[in-house]
């Protein structure tokens, strides 16, 4: 048995979208189930994520949203696990249709910005209680309002461990920009230079502005199916996948925070899983939400070796007519992150590129494509492995 | 913004739900300018941050002993949008040798501090009855 993606929807991703959670999902659903090419009933299966991390209760969605879309299924799940929420939503439908119970399973991602600062009422009481749900009671003491300072220190000890410049990590803002001009999903399509990089607002040292995702508003939708079910359009087919979730939280009380063991473990299960090398890959779509971190994924990917990465993205050898064009999407510096649809968008952007269907940003015939998504700070991690048949 | 706005936001409800009885008593320990942590009497690891039972072994024998006052700087930063201290907050990482690292606050300029230098504790004492502990350099 095999899995194949048969379609894949996303929605723009802006700041804000004008529209309400339910048209958001409904929209994703009914264009990617077209794209897929089957009907409603046809769906067996629908996996989705919360709203948001911090903003309004998801409480029953997933009861909900069948009860909206008027599907009856045989698998309904509302799936959380930080950042890899929808992949691990993605991982349960796989499993359905490799158990033989599911032929059709449908997987939505989606995410509602919430800044809790720009909603005093609601917003910052609510987040001073979340922090201690997601920081954790050590951490949720002295005030953590975001991920950020962890990701901040993480790109220091980068930078002091293997002597990293700053002037050439911001090379990689302004190539994943360029990619971004191509994609008119993306919520940022400006070019910028590497003066703007290095001039940009100090954010948390030695993360900048532009250095940094944003907190984003989309919704993403895919739709899996059994090998039997036939299409016109070309196959792509999940070839390998590796999950692997470290003993932490944001920052490891006794581990290292450049290099992680859940990206080299999940990537290592998944190649193994689908008898290539990370030599092998035609693309990647990567869940960098930081310029430093997102060259530690390179390079924990087994792209570079580790502490050269931002050497080869220098050079250009990431970009779309590079020798492993990454993100051609513009990333999530360029793309914008809502953290609940942000796997799927990576997962839409290697369906399309593997279809052919990438317009302008397409990398040339690509077969092998690699999702990889991680929640924390990289304590979980995932790596799904995608082929054109 | 200079009083961060949600500080008065605080109470105890979502520490206590989060927390447990070691976490509890850690902080409660703080209070009385003890900086302390639990360490198995089984396998002899020190747990640090503390918990019920050590996550090693498994075994909840467990014994309370003093934290070193001086650690090293491992990593640090500044927020600028912080719940709970004004702005610049600057936070760090201090690893204490054989032990383990914590998320602590500096009491320090951002741009006075160096990775690897020697930090000694302090208590903060916070309006709401709260100790927490943080870190200053050690002037030599």
């Amino acid at each position: 048995m095999k899995v194949n993606v048969l379609g894949a929807a996303i929605t723009e991703i802006r700041s804000t979208l004008s529209v309400t959670v339910k048209e958001i999902i409904s929209d994703v659903f009914l264009r990617a189930i077209k794209d897929a090419e089957v009907e409603p009933k046809d769906v067996d299966g629908l996996f989705i994520t919360p709203i948001s991390f911090a903003g309004m209760s998801s409480a029953m969605l997933a009861c909900n949203i069948s009860d909206y879309l008027g599907l009856n299924l045989k698998s309904l799940a509302l799936v959380e696990c930080g950042g890899t929420s929808s992949t691990i939503a993605l991982h349960y439908a796989i499993n359905e249709i490799l158990l033989k119970r599911n032929k059709i399973n449908v997987v939505i991602g989606i995410d509602v910005k919430f800044d809790p600062f720009e909603d005093i009422e609601y917003g910052i009481p609510n987040a001073v209680i979340t922090q201690y749900a997601l920081y954790g009671v050590h951490f949720a003491q002295y005030g953590i309002g975001t991920p950020i300072p962890f990701y901040a220190m993480s790109a220091q000890r980068y930078i002091y461990e293997y002597g990293v410049s700053p002037n050439d990590v911001a090379y990689l803002p302004v190539i994943l920009r360029d990619n971004a001009t191509k994609n008119p999903y993306a919520q940022f399509r400006n070019r910028i230079t590497v003066e703007d990089v290095l001039n940009s607002r100090m954010i948390s040292p030695p993360l900048r502005l532009l250095d940094c995702s944003t907190f984003s508003t989309g919704a993403a939708a895919c739709v899996l199916g059994t090998e039997e079910i036939k299409s016109k359009k070309p196959v792509v087919r999940i070839r390998g996948m590796g999950e692997y979730h470290h003993a932490s939280n944001f920052i490891p009380y006794n581990s290292g925070i450049t290099a992680f063991e859940s990206v080299t473990k999940s990537a290592y299960e998944a190649y193994e899983q689908a008898d290539v090398r990370s030599g092998d890959i035609d693309v990647a779509e990567v869940y960098g939400v930081f310029s430093y971190t997102e060259l530690m994924i390179y390079e924990d990917l087994g792209f570079f070796k580790k502490g050269e990465a931002v050497y080869h993205v220098r050079d250009g050898e990431t970009k779309i007519d590079g020798d492993i064009p990454i993100n051609p999407s513009g990333g999530r510096l360029s793309v914008g992150h809502p953290a609940g649809a942000t796997p799927l968008i990576e997962l839409a952007e290697i369906f399309w590129q593997l279809r052919g269907e990438a317009g302008d940003r397409q990398v040339r015939n690509p077969s092998l494509g690699l999702v990889q998504a991680e929640h924390g700070m990289l304590n979980g991690n995932m790596v799904i492995i995608l082929e054109r048949i | 913004m200079d009083i961060p706005v949600a500080l008065k936001f605080y109470n105890n409800k979502s520490f206590d739900y989060y927390s447990d009885r070691i976490v509890k008593q850690f902080f409660e320990r703080l209070k009385n300018k003890d900086f302390s942590t639990v360490k198995c009497k089984d396998c002899g690891r020190i747990l640090l941050p503390p918990k019920l039972f050590c996550d090693i072994c498994y075994s909840s024998k467990l014994e309370w002993v003093t934290l070193p006052s001086v650690g090293v700087l491992y990593a640090f930063t500044q927020q600028s949008k912080a719940f709970r201290f004004s702005t610049p907050d600057v936070i760090g990482i201090v690893e204490f040798e054989n032990i383990g690292r914590i998320l602590t606050r500096i009491n320090g300029r951002y741009e006075d501090l160096k990775i690897g230098m020697h930090v000694e504790l302090e208590f903060l004492e916070l309006e709401q009855g709260i100790v927490l502990h943080q870190f200053k350099p050690v002037h030599k």
